[in-house]
């Protein structure tokens, strides 16, 4: 595909100057899920050769992989789904990450102004300040291709500050496209982090579905039962959203085995971030007792995937076990537990 | 409440939920809050009639609110019912205020069913409608007397009278002047009694009648009763087609009645200021707008009732063969979009005009067809005309026609229910499958399989000079996964394939049929076109524009209906 360079004598439109942002600020990720309105900032990243671009399946799983990612990284993920359904898809991982700290950006493109003032009659039309008000940490909204790096760097700043947690900038979609060139310096605030809050320093992390999994018999028969304290889980506690949350810690912590405890149900719900993690190169394996109930629904579950199977082996010690999850560093492994009574 | 089963044989409302609140109050369990809003949704398209949804804690509260934005666009009768904490609302209510039209505050000591009355009153004026509870109330006391009280009246006009304080003469003035009137009927306007005045308005005054998109998806039973209504002699145009177009365009004055004017109820059209005619907006309560020319706040029947009476009286203006025009232009247009399906496809090619012109042929006469946002939906809108149709219309939503199906499922069981879905939105709501598999739902569910983000793709195509970055999809066996979830499945590859899981669709079942049917990869939809157009015009500029236009006409091509769709766009932009 032909990738047109950036001419230092024609003037970068918004789209660029996002893009270019984001690359000065050291972002690795943007997790986005496509509509026309981000199109342009896509289309300026690889032009840029900005962040790599992760597209889940759902705009939620796009947010919930940023939440795992800032916490295990301690630097800004950043988000980017579309307006209007876009960003109303995106409400419970915006919360979850206000609840659990995460130091997560959603930078959205939203309507013009005039259009704003008539938001409910607007096609996709919806009032994002207002829908995530009491869920984001806070809310940025830019107007002017000026405000553009000083509120992406406002954002970031924002995210990481004292108590962590979600904030939101939304940008005009027309400006975008407007060509303006930047004042002021190139470098950015700069790569702002805070110590990682998702299991510090522990050689194996453990991700939880829910908290309703800490009482699983599966966890102690895998060697897991001493992580449980230093576990993590996605701040909005429900099952169903464990996966997605588990990627995000797989690629914010790189060099430490990541293991999700999820339920069978819970799994066969959640089974397009195993295969956005395949075609992303994160190598996945579904682990379960061999021969349990949880094994008859994880096997298959694997096979449509194309995820690697292991089936423990009843005679295996915990330690062995856990040995095993340990030297799975590269990859994401999901372990299909029982659900506890209650 | 009601069980499924009992469900058709009793004035009850449907009740959806998710998890294990689901089995604690008896309600029709899907796997995922926001599919438990979606599939309320759904049977309020259906039936017309309301449903409900009820969720507990932040979690699931939002996803339902996430769920209920799609209802709120198109302002179905979705009822929710929520559970929350204090320290809860400071995080969710917002959300749940902006996504609902309506949300009533529980009292403290506020009984059941007063609750369920002040519902009633705000379900009569905007919905969706939003119970929100604290933790202490009996939720399940709630949602029972919202289930069994609640209902739509039909709206009894206080202003029905002519002569009463609304001033109709100004506006039947203007309107008798029309040389080449044409009415665009909205969902406002779709009860018994209006629909009955509008069509011996549109009769008299021979105007063509264009339908909104949202009215275009109406309730199954109020299409009948509109089929029946207008006949074959008063052309009902469904949105989106060149017939629709032309009509809109070539109007000197635009009745429209019981519609919002919204970006949505014609888009490709306001944005790209393609409508010239002068506009009278007849609504009860109809808010803002910044289009039409005059607004009228009455009764869209009561209107056309007496604007009728007046015509009777005073004649009109309308030019001879104004509205026979359009009949032959449908005619014309159905044989266009039949040509192109023709086209499209060969022996060994399944394209996706193909594949939804078949499945929508094949589909019974009284089958809902549940579409989209996504191109694949919009291919079915390209067909489905003027059949029981869901299809979200305001935003466009993607990943809710499984379970909107299964809400239609729900809300009306006689009826056989056929949806479709991307590739790239299958995985928003697939695990709604095992539910219906497990309750022994037999809708079928056609997985167009074209290894992208179609519908985004064609805009990086037109827009960014083939640049696709992200938007293509990774192989996936569908197929594999319907079967995860319980389904009966099939998989097409050719045309013969695909006539043979028509025919399997057809045969009764006790479980869901997912068919995966791989269609070739870029094709564009014509019912989507004007939006392009309307983007190239609007948003994007000139030089854009024009790049973006060479390539919808490359693509154009052998495309009979495409190309018909864009000219009659762009020779309305020329004007």
């Amino acid at each position: 595909m032909r990738r047109p360079l950036l001419i230092g004598s024609v003037a970068p439109s918004g789209a660029e100057r996002v893009a270019m942002r984001l690359k000065e600020l050291g972002v690795d990720f943007v997790f986005s899920i496509p509509g026309s309105q981000v199109l342009p900032i896509w289309d300026a990243l690889d032009r840029v050769h900005g962040p790599r671009l992760i597209v889940p399946r759902t705009e939620r799983a796009a947010a919930l992989m940023a939440e795992g990612y800032g916490l295990a990284s301690g630097r800004p993920a950043v988000v980017m789904n579309t307006l209007g359904p876009g960003v109303a898809n995106e409400a419970v991982a915006v919360a979850s990450a206000k609840l659990s700290s995460a130091p997560v950006v959603y930078l959205t493109p939203c309507q013009p102004p005039a259009k704003r003032t008539r938001i409910d009659e607007v096609f996709q039309g919806l009032d994002h300040g207002a829908f995530l008000s009491g869920a984001a940490k806070q809310q940025l909204l830019c107007d002017s291709t000026d405000q553009l790096e000083p509120m992406i760097d406002e954002a970031f700043a924002s995210a990481i500050a004292d108590s962590a947690g979600p904030v939101r900038l939304d940008v005009s979609f027309p400006i975008l496209f407007r060509r303006a060139r930047r004042r002021g310096g190139r470098q950015a605030a700069s790569h702002q982090t805070r110590p990682p809050k998702a299991a510090p320093g522990a050689d194996l992390v453990l991700a939880l579905d829910d908290s309703s999994l800490t009482g699983s018999a599966t966890l102690a028969t895998a060697g897991l039962f001493g992580d449980l304290e230093r576990s993590v889980m996605p701040g909005a506690d429900g099952p169903g959203m464990g996966a997605p949350f588990a990627l995000g810690l797989r690629l914010g912590r790189p060099r430490t085995p990541v293991v999700l405890a999820l339920t069978a149900e819970s799994l066969l719900g959640q089974l397009d971030t195993v295969i956005v993690a395949t075609a992303e190169g994160v190598p996945v394996t579904i682990a379960a007792a061999a021969d349990s109930p949880e094994a008859a629904l994880a096997k298959p579950a694997a096979l449509a995937t194309g995820a690697a199977w292991w089936p423990i082996d009843s005679g295996d010690s915990p330690e062995a076990v856990r040995a095993n999850f340990h030297q799975r560093t590269r990859g994401l492994t999901i372990l299909v537990v029982d659900q506890p009574a209650g | 409440m009601a069980t499924e089963a009992e469900l058709s044989k009793t004035a009850e409302l449907p009740v959806l939920a998710s998890g294990s609140l689901a089995l604690e109050i008896g309600a029709i369990a899907m796997r995922d809050p926001q599919a438990a809003a979606h599939a309320a949704d759904g049977a309020a398209r259906a039936s017309g009639r309301p449903a409900v949804v009820t969720a507990r804690g932040i979690a699931d509260v939002l996803r339902v609110a996430s769920g209920l934005v799609t209802a709120s666009g198109d302002r179905k009768p979705v009822i929710a019912v929520l559970q929350l904490s204090d320290t809860e609302r400071e995080v969710a209510l917002p959300a749940i205020e902006t996504a609902s039209r309506s949300t009533l505050i529980v009292e403290p000591g506020e009984s059941a069913e007063r609750l369920a009355e002040r519902c009633n009153e705000s379900l009569q004026l905007s919905a969706p409608v939003s119970l929100v509870l604290n933790r202490d109330s009996d939720l399940a006391a709630v949602v029972k007397a919202v289930a069994a009280n609640c209902a739509i009246r039909e709206s009894v006009d206080s202003q029905a009278e002519v002569g009463g304080s609304v001033d109709l003469k100004p506006a039947f003035e203007e309107l008798r002047e029309a040389k080449k009137p044409v009415i665009l009927l909205g969902s406002g306007a779709l009860s018994t009694t209006a629909l009955e005045s509008i069509a011996a308005l549109a009769r008299l005054w021979q105007a063509p009648v264009c339908l909104t998109f949202s009215a275009t998806s109406m309730a199954a039973d109020t299409l009948d009763r509109c089929l029946a209504l207008f006949g074959a002699d008063i052309p009902l145009l469904p949105a989106g087609t060149v017939p629709w177009t032309n009509a809109l365009t070539r109007a000197d004055h635009l009745l429209a009645l019981g519609s919002g004017l919204s970006e949505a109820d014609w888009f490709g059209l306001s944005d790209a200021k393609l409508v010239r005619a002068p506009v009278t907006r007849v609504a009860l309560n109809p808010g803002t707008d910044g289009i039409a020319d005059r607004t009228v706040d009455i009764d869209a029947g009561v209107f056309a009732k007496a604007f009728a009476a007046e015509i009777v009286r005073g004649g009109a203006l309308t030019r001879d063969n104004w509205v026979e025009r359009f009949s032959e232009a449908r005619s014309k247009w159905s044989g266009l979009v039949d040509e192109e399906a023709h086209r499209a496809g060969d022996s060994d090619r399944l394209s996706a005009p193909l594949a939804a012109r078949e499945i929508v042929s094949a589909a019974p006469a009284n089958a809902i067809l549940v579409g989209e946002g996504g191109a694949a939906g919009m291919w079915l809108a390209s067909y489905a005309w003027l059949r029981p149709l869901i299809v979200p219309s305001q935003h466009a939503s993607i990943g809710a026609s499984i379970p909107m199906a299964a809400g239609a499922a729900l809300a009306e069981p006689d009826r056989p229910i056929w949806a479709v879905v991307g590739d790239g939105a299958f995985f928003y709501c697939a695990r709604e499958l095992a539910g219906l598999a497990e309750r022994g739902v037999p809708i079928a569910v056609f997985v167009f399989d074209d290894r992208s983000w179609n519908a985004i793709r064609l805009v990086q195509t037109l827009f960014f000079r083939h640049r696709t970055i992200g938007t293509d999809l990774p192989e996936v066996d569908y197929r594999s996964h319907a079967e995860l979830h319980g389904c009966e499945t099939i998989r097409v590859r050719t045309p013969s394939d695909l006539a043979q899981a028509l025919s399997l669709a057809q045969e009764p079942r006790n479980k869901p049929l997912v068919v995966d049917i791989r269609v070739e990869k870029g094709s564009i939809p014509f019912v989507g076109a004007n939006l392009i157009l309307a983007e190239l015009d609007g948003a994007l500029g000139p030089l854009a524009g024009s790049a973006a236009l060479g390539g919808l006409l490359a693509a154009a091509k052998d495309r009979p209906a495409l190309a018909a769709t864009l000219r009659v766009t762009a020779g309305a932009l020329r004007k």
